[in-house]
């Protein structure tokens, strides 16, 4: 169990990243990395033509140093087979499974690089459901981060042994998660010191007995969601071992049934308890609000449950950083084509404003189905930039002219954030405006160069590895990992940078948030003022500050027993 | 790519020096739905019957723009805009081959070709509301909410009893803070449109923004899913071009969404009409007329489609549930065993017809059908409590098993401690005698609901703590 405020101590460690350092370049990219590095993975979706919305829904990926060496792992969710007896446009060999990527970084040309081999079989992790997302977190406090794979079908839970490998402890999740799960998080929601887990579901799809839907041109399309009954999320709790008990309806999670798609585990509304925001396609979001006995509902109110216009969207994706730098988290959610991505900012008082045509955000979005997201800051000048992968969910009759059998590509897009009021179009990540079915997006440093990298997924396609260009300078950056006594990422704990002149920049150490993705826990500054000192806030409320912080490396800060 | 002005003179010049030196788009129709790839076919040939005639300019634009149209209803937008510059080349003047390829551009998210080509169309016809209208939308999307308030205040000059315009003008001060100003443009927004209750979140937003909070929560927990729009009668008319049952079910599924129950019913009427052997049209009728308050009409619907389709689930479901909500229970359960077979997790179908076997008078069979619900669906804490009931105070004493009744709602109540799963481990006590116990649950409850001011709930408690106070304090019937 947690220990008391009280009797808290505090260790600190530095740990030194990437030792090789390299003068800036001019004008960052995020280059899409070759097979050179060993990163390769082929998402299959099992489409066999009668369009069920399950096979261009997913799926995620995550980052995960599974073996603690230092450098993030790559998992990839895979598809799979929908109906063995139909014939897909797209064949497969083999049996499609999740893939684990082992991550062993490598000086070469005088720089340091990811080097990837598949180590699924080594690591054990035999996953063969029809995948959508990934979250991690370290279910049983050995200092390993475990992994759990949503699916449609049924949920699994992967131990991570501390050898290298993976056992499926599916079992301890107590009744089995089945349906169709989506995004989910691992959150300790009542305080007790363990990752319980929130698993957002979407809806009750009749794969055997599929509804037709039309596009506008009455040509067979996807169904959206509203054509389905919502099913309601799960919320269990960690007994302290790492088995857990369903418990949705003590905490009243079982009031509503809503196609939710992303899950972010916040403090957006306070210091005290911890709120979780969902995005449901279509329908109103949820914020629900802990009190460590029970959730409150508080979306509506808090002014995140639907746009300014009280239209409630399309909700894919979902992320939560400070993007104007004022010390607190604001909300993004993804949404559909002729729906803007939109921007809830907070307003420091747990009450959000619809800021998303202010910010220039509607033009940049409206044309686009989005899902992945993540807040980077590619140009180094100390505000986060938003990347961002798109793909439709209804049919593109020019290309469904053409003959593609998935005729759903579409560009991503990144946007410059010019001062923290404004977003812009940022021609620097051609590997995300190629068109493609772009799905899941995870933010992760896999160079540990001091800047963040993408992961980026596709609905029938390649995943793609986007490596931020242009090293960062030795003493540009400030990297923070943070974590529990147990050596495991410390979720929800807040770093709050504070310049000289007041101001503050916020980050928060999680993996959840985008859409089916998990991200590296580790945070990252760029552009800070010289002079300033960094204050950690952990979960239980203990705050530890660093006066003068050390540049250019990962200092590890962990929580200490009593 | 921007599509705007530049790129539909240079089609313009093509089509009107040369007739058609640029090859109209053929887009494959195979697979659309026969009553559409018929309507187009029939525009296309009315078109190709009227090039290199006599025929005057207006009528070619007018053929040439209703064929570009279509294919902009039918989400087909190179097609469109390739007709839409024809017709205009025909018939420069008619502002409507001008307006429809800048909302093309608009639909697309190519806001910057749209405004440049809404703002033009603005200087050369002043006095179209719609326009103007569009553009502030335009450039409200855009953040440009100084300009958007001047087309929009253009707009409202020439059709100020628009509730959409006024709803707009309440975007555009809500962009700019002016909280006050938002609030006098949604109340006149409000007060055109009625039943416009998403207009009432907006609102919300603009007393927060004065500090009226009350007043805010008021209005935010009033919101509902019917928008307002502004009166657009061009972009109506794209509307109306779609045609066919997939096009009318499509039209009605979106009006349902929006909360438009009466015009939902009439686009599945329509495509009824379409299709005589569509079990879905008359589905999706029966449900619109059924939350239109229309039972006889839905079940008439509901009973065509049967008729057609006599495995149809949802009309299965939906009749059953008609049925028993209108207490005419044994006319329900046929259906709702149906739906039951065809999808056994359903948990609602499955306690409606326990509860419709209960209110027939056969409580033996509802005690029956719970067990199997509770079997194949353990989880549901629902059928779990309604089996639960029972168990611990069915009408037939016979059939009642207490210590299977405490075991399953003190599970309930695991799972979800509220009065009302209190109130069922209270039952199951009192069946199994423990009169004491159950008078101890009871007052739990009585006492939670004098302390969190529930005057209904302690009422209804204090009636249950004088029933087990009575020796025996065995329920005697269903409560």
């Amino acid at each position: 169990m947690r220990p008391s405020p009280l009797q808290a101590a505090l260790s600190v460690a530095l740990i030194f990243g990437a030792a090789v350092a390299r003068g800036g370049e001019e004008s960052p990219r995020l280059e899409e990395v070759g097979a050179e590095t060993g990163f390769a993975f082929h998402h299959v979706n099992g489409m066999t033509g009668l369009r069920h919305l399950v096979e261009m829904t997913g799926a995620g990926a995550g980052w995960i140093d599974f073996d603690s060496d230092g450098d993030l792992d790559a998992l990839l969710v895979q598809g799979g087979v929908l109906d063995p007896d139909r014939p897909s446009p797209e064949p497969w060999q083999g049996t499609p499974h999740d893939t684990l990527l082992r991550n062993d970084l490598v000086v070469a040309d005088g720089s340091v690089q990811p080097r990837f081999v598949d180590w699924t079989a080594a690591g054990g992790l035999a996953s063969e459901g029809y995948g959508m997302g990934v979250a991690t977190g370290d279910v049983n406090l050995d200092g390993w981060p475990d992994l759990l794979i949503t699916n449609f079908g049924t949920d699994r839970l992967w131990r991570n042994r501390g050898d290298g490998s993976f056992e499926d402890a599916s079992a301890d999740l107590g009744t089995p998660v089945e349906g169709w799960s989506t995004s989910a998080s691992f959150v300790d929601v009542d305080a007790d010191g363990d990752p319980d887990l929130y698993i957002g579901r979407y809806v009750d799809y009749p794969l055997a007995d599929p509804i037709t839907c039309y596009a506008p041109s009455s040509r067979v399309d996807y169904c959206g969601p509203s054509a389905f009954r919502g099913v309601r999320d799960r919320l269990l709790r960690n007994r302290g071992d790492g088995t857990f008990e369903d418990v949705s309806g003590l905490f009243g999670i079982d009031r509503v049934a809503e196609p939710a798609l992303g899950v972010v585990a916040t403090t957006a509304a306070g210091e005290t308890g911890v709120q979780i925001y969902v995005a449901n396609d279509g329908r109103p979001n949820l914020l629900w609000s802990f009190d460590g006995r029970e959730a409150g509902e508080e979306a509506l109110l808090a002014g995140v449950a639907v746009n300014r216009m009280g239209e409630p969207e399309a909700g894919m994706g979902i992320a939560a950083e400070d993007f104007d730098n004022d010390g607190d988290e604001d909300f993004l959610v993804t949404h559909l084509t002729a729906e803007t991505d939109t921007l809830y900012v907070n307003e420091g008082d747990g009450l959000f404003e619809d800021r998303t045509l202010e910010t220039g955000l509607g033009e940049g979005s409206l044309a686009v189905t989005s899902f992945g997201v993540s807040w980077i800051d590619v140009d180094g000048d100390g505000w986060l930039d938003l990347a961002v992968t798109s793909g439709a969910v209804r049919i593109l009759e020019e290309q469904a002219a053409r003959g593609m059998s998935l005729p759903l590509e579409q560009p991503g897009h990144l946007l410059r954030n010019v001062d923290g009021r404004r977003l812009v179009p940022f021609d620097a990540a051609p590997g995300l405006a190629r068109p493609g079915v772009g799905r899941g997006l995870a933010a992760g440093d896999v160079d540990n160069d001091g800047d963040t990298d993408l992961l980026a997924t596709y609905n029938g396609g390649d995943a793609r590895l986007l490596e931020l260009s242009g090293r960062p300078e030795h003493g540009e950056w400030l990297g923070v990992r943070a974590t529990d006594l147990h050596g495991a990422p410390a979720a929800g704990t807040v770093l709050l940078w504070e310049g000289p002149d007041g101001s503050l920049i916020r980050r928060t150490v999680r993996t959840d948030g985008s859409y089916l993705s998990a991200r590296d826990p580790r945070v990252q500054w760029r552009g800070l003022s010289t002079d300033g000192s960094l204050l950690l806030r952990w979960p239980d409320g203990r705050r530890i500050r660093w006066l003068q912080p050390v540049r250019g490396v990962y200092a590890t800060f962990r929580e200490a027993a009593p | 790519m921007r599509r705007g002005t530049a790129g539909a003179v240079l089609a313009i010049l093509a089509i009107g020096s040369a007739g058609a030196q640029e090859e109209p788009p053929t887009p494959d129709l195979s697979a659309l739905e026969p009553a559409v790839a018929e309507q187009i076919t029939v525009l296309r040939t009315g078109v190709d019957s009227l090039e290199g005639t006599s025929a005057p300019a207006e009528e070619l634009a007018a053929a040439r723009g209703e064929l570009g149209m279509a294919y902009h209803a039918y989400g087909m937008g190179d097609a469109a805009r390739y007709w839409y510059a024809a017709a205009a080349a025909a018939a420069p003047e008619d502002a409507r081959w001008s307006y429809y390829p800048a909302r093309l551009a608009q639909q697309e998210g190519d806001l910057a070709s749209a405004e440049e080509d809404l703002d033009l169309l603005a200087t050369r016809s002043p006095d179209v509301p719609q326009v103007w209208a569009r553009l502030g939308e335009v450039q409200l999307d855009r953040g440009e909410a100084a300009a958007a308030g001047e087309s929009l205040a253009r707009a409202f000059a020439l059709s100020p009893h628009d509730p959409g315009i006024s709803f707009l003008l309440g975007q555009v001060a809500l962009s700019e803070r002016r909280w006050a100003d938002a609030v006098a443009h949604l109340e006149r927004a409000q007060a055109g449109a009625p039943r416009a209750d998403r207009i009432h979140y907006s609102l919300g937003l603009a007393y927060r923004g004065l500090g009226a909070d009350e007043l805010a929560r008021q209005e935010m927990e009033k919101r509902g899913d019917v928008g307002v729009r502004f009166l657009d009668p061009w972009d109506d008319a794209l509307t109306d071009m779609e045609t066919g049952e997939r096009l009318f079910l499509l039209r009605g599924r979106q009006a349902f969404a929006a909360g438009a129950y009466e015009d939902a019913a009439a686009a599945f009427r329509q495509a009824a009409e379409f299709a005589p052997e569509s079990a879905r049209a008359r589905v999706n009728l029966g449900t619109a007329l059924g939350t239109l308050g229309d039972t006889d009409g839905a079940l008439a619907a509901y009973e065509e489609a049967l008729e057609i389709d006599p495995r149809n689930v949802t009309a299965h479901y939906n009749v059953g549930q008609l049925l028993a909500g209108l207490g005419r229970w044994r006319e329900a359960l046929g259906h709702l065993r149906a739906a039951v077979e065809a999808n056994p997790d359903d948990e609602d179908a499955r306690l409606t017809e326990a509860e419709a076997l209960l209110r027939s008078g056969d409580p033996i069979a509802a005690g029956a059908r719970l067990s199997e619900a509770h079997d194949a669906l353990p989880t549901s804490g629902r059928i779990a409590a309604a089996y639960a009931r029972l168990l611990a105070a069915g009408p037939v004493l016979e059939e009642r098993d207490g210590a299977r009744a405490l075991m399953l709602a003190q599970q309930v109540y695991q799972a979800r401690p509220t009065p009302d799963s209190a109130h069922l481990v209270a039952l199951a006590l009192a069946e199994l005698g423990h009169c004491e116990q159950a008078l101890e649950w009871e007052r739990k409850i009585v006492d939670a609901a004098r302390e969190a001011g529930e005057a209904e709930l302690e009422q209804r408690a204090s009636a249950g703590l004088a029933a087990f106070s009575r020796d025996p304090c065995r329920p005697g019937t269903t409560p």
